[in-house]
């Protein structure tokens, strides 16, 4: 209201001097001239009206003027006091369209730029809280992750402790410095006193009695090369004992110690019993190729005890073969159950494959067969056992060859596995192996053959198997049977 | 006039040359084969009193010869015997229609003996 004030005062002011300017012409004329009445009141009534217009003119301009300056300055205060209050309320994103006086423009213009940098830093600082409001949030969901790992780890811990504790064969840890750094229960029990006694305390305080004498002995080589290592040790009970490794990434070995005196016991009831029934199949075997050729010499020596007249009869021949057949029982019997010589030298095979054709020569003449043999290879070997394995192979393959057939011993260096090995193989042109008789061909009295004993294989297997091979059964493809043998080659062979 | 007429079946041939003669011997008419295909072709051409049969045979078993007596021969007897007696074979053999089951070896003084009494003759008849 002060410009309006202003204006007020400057046309009040204009208006009073135009009157006293008016009134001073007014009296100079009556002093100096002294003219008409009538005169006169025509000039004053012009004057008078003149006045009046100007009074008139000075109060409308003065309205319109008042009026003006109040609407003037009513938008300009309006819209600053809109741009006080957006300051007041944080309304950064208001802006104001200037509308009014121009010379409040710059004024206008400032505010804005205030207000936009305003603005932009109101941004600015909400996307910072955003992303810590976002970084809080990622930090309480990893925090109540934690909290959760943790429980899971305190649980399992728990589980671990109540683990090692509720096994019942002896647990402990032992640090690389031989110090025990826990023990389970079992262990306890086992040592005397408490856990306390002994957590912490170096294993050679152990008590000097077993299984604590066998795990020091195993923690000292462990400690020595760091390798996991087991062992059995029987003193009036049995104690299976082992540790794990110790290398460098390792702090402790874990050791464990369990009686298996029971175990034991059992495994070796079973065995005893295994053996006794493997005893008494056997024994059934024999009864069984005894009783035949017993039956027979009985018949036959009853026969000529009622014929005693007939001297060049079939009866001598009979009772000569079937006593035959015994002896071949009992010495194939003798041959199936001798104990395994463990000392083997490295030979060739060569010289026992012939030697055992020569030796069956005559046989093979008898049904004017043909052998044929070309075995080589060293191995190692019980020399007089090779040869009955070869004796065995040939004179079976006779038994079932046709009149001047032809039989095939030979070899071949192989390489089973990375593990060299020779493969002899004997095949017959008979009439082969029935497919249903191929499992049972290697079990002891096991015969096709009438006569046979149906121990020749068996003692092939018995022989092989001592010799660390294999023998297996089969058919060649172009008919007779095929048996094949695998021997591993000496090492000295191997590397040559 | 001829004895019981036997059958002997068995893959051992000291055992058929033994019973056989000592069988002839006493006066039995006896017939042997080595298997069973042997034993069921004589079965079916001729009849007999009693057969001595060998359990285990090259070509299958006693129990295979008692089959076709009891189809073709059903009055005919039958002894099954066996170098590797078991209660099952036994139990077999006797459900099958053998009279005896026996284990090898037997005299022969009791052969005589037992196959007399399943003819039903005697020494002399023989």
């Amino acid at each position: 209201m002060g410009v309006a004030s202003a204006v007020e005062f400057f046309l009040i002011a204009g208006a009073i001097g135009v009157i006293v300017w008016k009134a001073h012409r007014i009296e100079l004329a009556m002093d100096t001239q002294s003219v008409a009445n009538a005169a006169l009141a025509g000039e004053i009534s012009g004057m008078l009206t003149a006045l009046s217009v100007v009074a008139l003119g000075l109060l409308l301009a003065l309205g319109i003027g008042m009026l003006a300056v109040r609407h003037y300055v009513l938008r300009t205060v309006q819209g600053f006091a809109r741009a006080a209050d957006a300051l007041e309320s944080d309304n950064a994103a208001f802006r104001l369209d200037w509308t009014g006086p121009a010379e409040f423009e710059r004024l206008a213009a400032r505010f804005n730029r205030i207000q936009e940098r305003l603005q932009s830093e109101s941004a600015d600082r909400a996307r910072i809280e955003t992303r810590e409001a976002e970084m809080l949030a990622a930090l309480n969901k990893e925090i109540d992750a934690n909290a959760e790992t943790l429980r899971i780890v305190k649980r399992a811990a728990q589980a671990w402790r109540q683990t090692f504790d509720a096994v019942d064969f002896v647990l402990l840890t032992v640090d690389r410095h031989g110090v025990v750094q826990r023990v389970n229960r079992a262990a306890v029990n086992l040592l005397g006193g408490g856990f306390e006694d002994w957590i912490g305390r170096p294993i050679t305080e152990f008590p000097d009695r077993q299984p604590w004498r066998a795990i020091r002995a195993l923690l000292d080589d462990v400690f020595v090369d760091g390798n996991p290592m087991s062992g059995q040790i029987e003193d009036g009970a049995v104690w299976e004992y082992a540790s794990t490794g110790l290398h460098a990434a390792e702090d402790v070995a874990v050791v464990w110690a369990r009686d298996i005196s029971q175990m034991t016991e059992l495994q070796r009831a079973v065995a005893r019993s295994e053996s006794m029934g493997a005893m008494g199949e056997l024994l059934g075997g024999v009864a069984h190729e005894v009783r035949n050729p017993l039956f027979a010499i009985t018949a036959l020596l009853d026969a000529w005890s009622l014929k005693p007249q007939v001297q060049e009869g079939p009866f001598l021949p009979a009772l000569r073969r079937e006593v035959t057949r015994m002896r071949q029982l009992m010495e194939e019997l003798l041959e199936y159950g001798r104990p395994f010589n463990p000392s083997l030298v490295v030979r060739d095979l060569q010289p026992v494959a012939a030697e055992a054709v020569s030796i069956l020569m005559p046989a093979a003449r008898e049904i004017d067969a043909t052998i044929h043999v070309d075995v080589s290879g060293l191995v190692h070997m019980d020399s007089a056992r090779m040869l009955r394995v070869f004796l065995n192979l040939v004179q079976n393959a006779l038994d079932h060859s046709p009149d001047r057939g032809v039989i095939d011993v030979a070899s071949q260096a192989l390489a089973d596995g990375g593990q060299p090995i020779v493969r002899i193989t004997v095949r017959d042109r008979g009439p082969g192996f029935r497919e249903a008789d191929l499992p049972r061909v290697f079990h002891p009295f096991f015969t096709r053959r009438p006569g046979g004993t149906g121990l020749g294989l068996p003692i092939v297997q018995r022989i092989v198997d001592e010799h660390g091979g294999t023998v297996s059964a089969g058919n060649h493809p172009e008919g007779g049977a095929l048996i094949r043998v695998d021997l591993p080659i000496a090492a000295a062979a191997a590397s040559t | 006039m001829a004895g019981p007429r036997v059958l002997i079946v068995d893959d051992e041939p000291g055992i058929r040359l033994g019973v056989c003669t000592y069988l002839e011997a006493c006066g039995f008419d006896v017939v042997d084969a080595a298997d069973c295909a042997a034993a069921l072709q004589l079965l079916r051409g001729r009849r007999f009193d009693v057969g001595v049969l060998d359990y285990a045979l090259p070509d299958g078993n006693a129990l295979t010869v008692l089959s076709e007596i009891a189809k073709i021969q059903p009055a005919m007897k039958a002894i099954v015997l066996t170098a590797y007696p078991s209660d099952t074979i036994k139990r077999n053999a006797l459900a099958s229609g053998a009279s005896m089951f026996l284990t090898k070896p037997i005299e022969l003084v009791a052969l005589r003996a037992l196959l007399h009494e399943l003819t039903g003759t005697t020494a002399s008849d023989a």
